[in-house]
């Protein structure tokens, strides 16, 4: 009953930023209203409570960030996501047909890459700011970004040689 | 350094998180200050935050018929909804409605808002609760309010369990419009059980319609202040007027 009562209070404070997240990372508000309903489920489980480190909202941010990405089963979505938001030195990003390929080529980049690049080319985080959300040190951000950088600067240079 | 689209904020802008972090309250006092600081002084962060706060979420309601676990299995309560009471017991209550004392700061009481508890007899007849006026299990009250600005009414419970009940709007029920007057009867009743204690009885006005689930919190909060106490409960900073009755429910003589 305490976390039921609990769920109640945090989802009041906090329904509108997950509801947004999941609404802007989905796009469809359906589909956002699912994603909210199971973040607070997973509050739930946890007693209805929600770490405050590094605050309640960017622990909330996270697991519907994650939880989203996850949803985006069909890989094509997940890709497009980040393909609107990136730009890599290979790879103008006005371009349709750039999109296209780099939706291509982040398909085959590994998944725990994407959230780190969503906070840093979705949402424009810093390096500092990333580093508290996922609990992580600067450099740690700093490794995972150029990790996916150069994964995409790869795969772009093998694609370039096939054709 | 990773190149990156043409930023969409500006450099010294907060991100969304920090956007949102602000709107749940969670930020430190100190980081709160700079943002707002930085808000007033930038009016496309502002522009930003609009849009925030224009987003509606899916109401706890929805979410909660949707997901039936989210739902509160029913307490004991001190008092019942009219509706669907079969049975009185047999005790004698007392209840005793007085002004709160002195207001303190956040309480715009005396001379705003006032509120009439109107009781129903289980044995017939109708009168309004003057001091030390018996009230029996099975009496049906009703709230009446007086205002002197138009808003949104809420009537809270504090009880000695402790605990903080909404008895309006009822759950899942809209918000409560009140005007500027005297004499406007509050919607919805309620019937006093055999339960003895004692319990406050709040009645809020808020400009905006209110969110009944975060001013229970904040009650909550005023009542884990004053020991849990209803008696000792101070106002309770809602940012709404609002003006009590202390009840005190005695054992049957």
């Amino acid at each position: 009953m305490a976390a039921q009562r609990n769920l109640e209070v945090v989802y009041a404070r906090h329904s509108r930023s997950v509801y947004r997240r999941a609404l802007r990372l989905l796009g469809d508000a359906e589909a956002a209203r699912d994603a909210t309903q199971e973040v607070f489920v997973r509050v739930l489980r946890a007693g209805g409570e929600v770490p405050v480190e590094p605050t309640p909202t960017a622990w909330l941010y996270r697991v519907t960030t994650n939880l989203c990405l996850n949803r985006l089963r069909d890989r094509n979505r997940q890709e497009a996501l980040l393909a609107a938001n990136y730009v890599g030195a290979d790879i103008a990003p006005a371009a349709a047909e750039a999109r296209a390929a780099l939706r291509q080529l982040l398909a085959r980049i590994p998944e725990d890459l994407h959230e780190v690049a969503v906070y840093f080319f979705v949402d424009e985080l810093t390096y500092d700011e990333i580093a508290p959300l996922l609990q992580v040190s600067r450099r740690t951000v700093s490794n995972r970004l150029a990790a996916f950088r150069t994964l995409v600067a790869e795969l772009s240079s093998e694609r370039r040689s096939a054709s | 350094m990773i190149p990156r689209p043409t930023p969409r904020r500006g450099l010294a802008c907060p991100s969304d998180l920090d956007l949102d972090e602000l709107l749940a309250r969670d930020l430190a006092e100190a980081n709160e200050a700079r943002l707002r600081g930085h808000l007033e002084g930038c009016a496309d962060c502002r522009a930003r935050l609009a849009a925030f706060t224009a987003v509606e979420p899916p109401g706890w309601e929805e979410i909660s018929a949707r997901q039936p676990s989210f739902s509160r299995p029913a307490r004991p309560r001190r008092w019942l909804p009219a509706l669907g009471v079969a049975t009185a017991a047999l005790a004698a209550l007392v209840l005793v409605a007085r002004p709160r004392p002195t207001p303190g700061p956040g309480a715009r009481t005396k001379g705003t808002l006032a509120l009439t508890v109107i009781v129903k007899r289980a044995t017939g007849g109708v009168e309004t609760l003057t001091d030390g006026a018996p009230l029996r299990a099975g009496d049906e009250i009703r709230f009446s309010a007086a205002s002197a600005k138009p808003g949104y009414a809420v009537v809270l419970g504090l009880d000695a369990a402790p605990a903080v009940t909404v008895y309006l709007p009822a759950s899942g029920a809209t918000p409560v419009a009140v005007a500027a007057g005297s004499g406007q009867v509050l919607p919805g009743s309620i019937v006093a059980d055999a339960t003895p204690g004692t319990e406050r009885l709040v009645l809020l006005r808020c400009d905006a319609q209110p969110e009944a689930p975060l001013l229970r919190e904040t009650a909550a909060r005023a009542l884990a202040a004053a020991g849990g106490r209803p008696e000792r409960v101070g106002p309770l900073g809602t940012g709404c007027d609002e003006t009590s009755v202390l009840v005190h429910k005695a054992p049957p003589r």
